[in-house]
């Protein structure tokens, strides 16, 4: 009786365009069949999933983390050698790779959240261009330029293909607006707010940070060995710093610290890109154009523009009652 | 002997590079994630002079279209700084993605117009001379002097004319130089033009020896990153130390043990300066 209340009021709690998002984009291989748009869908869920997980830390701590790359890129390496020379089923290569990152996490997290501003954002750069750099080095392993070709999909078929990545996505949007919501969220808010204060009120300000670090990696991976995996192929693009930089940016764009806002911007935004196929050669130009105009207008993030905030309507819209 | 040579050369040309990112951070307080783009426009902004605007001509027209080519970068970075950085320039964060956005635009345009495989540009002095026993180009070569006119040239002007002074104010102590009367708006701005003038001219002269590709932002900007830590970031003596010491590690480590590792020894000195000593050689604690 308590429970079935509890999670009622934990549905009504949430953003109610975020949940028409999951529900709707969940229900679209019902409508069409066309295998190109569940395919962008698909693509846009993963970057839906990059972006939320990087929001966790840096929009909850504003530790700018510029080598998400390292994560989704090295989990999907991982998961790929697993996948092709052990021959371990995606189901278990995946989790296994995401919890090495998660420890990676916790290990560079250690190593680097006592630098503050500008140096942790580089030093988590390098750390991806390691990482970079050595699957050039390491040819044999890695194929170098081409990547790994030919790892093993969830399933033969592409729909089912498309619901298990949506399942996921639609996993990490709950659980993170769970964490967010609990006491840790809130001290990483505080952290935010003020670190030196927080540490004064007696909370291990650093154990906090080194733990959203470790989520936002783990569910980065997940999200790495997923595409990875969807894609057939993992490749030097998925370390690259190009990939770090459209992580942030989509999120950026659709609002720090939100959680729905970064959904909501990875989802429209990834649409948008594969939209712009159409003048492929103009597309990363336009892209990126775009990215720098709605950062330049909007610098808190879509979500957080003026007329959201200040009308009740949208912003129970956006982002649901709150409390 | 040739390690000796060639560390020179690539101490120079980093020292270019690193001088004006260490200046606009202690200046401005702006992290130039764009600084590579800077170098990297140089090298294309003198391919676009020299072959499309003059056609080709002599070797004055090709000095002539590289000076061009810094000038019309600093103005860049001067649009860079006032439109887009200018009206958030607290927020570190907005700072950081936006000069980080605007790096990937920029490559993407050269790569538009340009196509992918990259342009070349004809060297400035032909031939190359053997000094102690190797093969030296006359390009690189040439990195030597503009640096060691270039670098006192701006110590110069930034301890003795009164533009120069109200810098290194505002690098001092920032809240004092406005008390002082010094306007921050042009400081950051003519530092902005500045430090992407050198980092344009460094793109220039090395234009003719390397490829002008799309991507060629990418290296120097992680190399300015780890002189700017290795030297202390705020200290500009401590920035060309540095650079010199990136460029000799580098050159050693590219004959001594593999060609691959090159590019993994300023990783390296990056991370570990950090965890270890992070404020650098000359550096001082930044709050």
């Amino acid at each position: 009786m308590t429970s079935s209340k509890k999670s009622a009021f934990f549905i009504q709690r949430e953003s109610p365009i975020a949940l028409l998002l999951i529900v709707g984009g969940s229900l679209f291989p019902l409508v069409s069949d066309n295998f190109f748009y569940i395919e962008v869908i698909k693509t846009a869920a993963i970057y839906a999933i990059f972006a939320m997980s990087w929001d966790i830390l840096t929009g909850y701590t504003h530790e700018v983390n510029f080598g998400f790359a390292f994560f989704v890129g090295g989990t999907g390496y991982l998961s790929g050698i697993l996948n092709t020379f052990f021959s371990v089923s995606p189901f278990w290569a995946v989790p296994v790779s995401a919890l090495a990152a998660g420890i990676f996490g916790i290990v560079i997290g250690y190593l680097t959240l006592r630098l503050k501003g500008p140096y942790f954002a580089m030093v988590t750069m390098v750390f991806a261009s390691i990482l970079f750099t050595l699957s050039f080095i390491y040819t044999e392993i890695t194929g170098g330029e081409e990547g790994i070709s030919g790892l093993e999909t969830f399933s033969d078929d592409l729909i089912t293909d498309f619901f298990i990545v949506w399942a996921v996505m639609a996993l990490t949007y709950f659980m993170l607006r769970i964490y967010a919501h609990s006491k840790h969220g809130i001290i990483l808010k505080a952290i935010r707010a003020d670190e030196d204060a927080a540490k004064s009120a007696g909370i291990n300000t650093s154990y906090y940070k080194i733990e959203a670090f470790a989520l936002s990696a783990t569910l980065g991976g997940i999200g790495g060995g997923i595409f990875a995996h969807s894609q057939m192929h993992i490749g030097p693009t998925m370390l690259s710093g190009e990939l770090s930089i459209v992580v942030v940016l989509l999120t950026m764009i659709g609002g720090l610290g939100t959680i729905v806002g970064p959904l909501l911007g990875a989802v429209c935004l990834s649409v948008l890109n594969e939209y712009l196929r159409v003048v492929e050669e103009y597309r990363l130009v336009i892209y990126t154009g775009v990215m720098i105009l709605l950062i330049y207008l909007a610098p808190d993030g879509l979500i957080n523009l003026k007329f959201i905030k200040n009308s009740k309507r949208l912003t129970y819209l956006f982002f649901g009652p709150r409390e | 002997m040739e390690i000796l040579i060639l560390g020179a050369v690539r101490g120079a040309l980093y020292a270019l590079i690193a001088v004006g990112y260490v200046l606009i951070y202690s200046v401005g307080g702006i992290l130039n994630l764009a600084h590579g783009s800077y170098y990297m426009l140089g090298a294309y902004m003198t391919y676009i002079f020299y072959t499309l605007v003059f056609g080709t001509g002599g070797k004055l027209i090709l000095i002539l279209s590289s000076m061009l080519a810094v000038l019309s970068v600093g103005i860049i970075a001067g649009i860079v700084y006032y439109v887009l950085l200018r009206p958030r320039i607290e927020s570190l964060t907005y700072v950081l993605v936006i000069t980080l956005a605007l790096a990937l635009f920029i490559s993407e345009i050269m790569s538009l117009f340009f196509g992918v495989a990259g342009t070349s540009v004809p060297s400035f002095v032909e031939g190359s001379r053997p000094i102690g026993g190797i093969q030296v180009i006359n390009q690189q070569l040439l990195l030597f002097p503009v640096a060691a006119v270039i670098l006192p040239g701006l110590w110069f002007f930034l301890k003795r004319t009164k533009t120069g002074q109200g810098i290194d104010a505002v690098a001092q102590q920032r809240d004092g130089a406005v008390l002082m009367g010094v306007n921050i708006v042009k400081v950051n701005l003519i530092t902005s033009g500045l430090s992407a003038c050198l980092a344009a001219l460094a793109g220039t002269l090395i234009a003719p020896v390397s490829s002008v590709v799309p991507h060629m932002w990418v290296y120097p900007l992680i190399k300015a990153f780890a002189i700017a830590i290795l030297g202390g970031i705020g200290s500009l003596a401590g920035s060309i130390i540095a650079s010199f010491i990136l460029g000799y590690a580098e050159v050693s480590s590219s004959f001594l043990i593999s060609d691959q590792l090159t590019e993994m020894v300023t990783l390296f000195i990056i991370v570990f300066v950090l965890l270890f000593k992070p404020h650098g050689i000359m550096g001082f604690r930044l709050e």
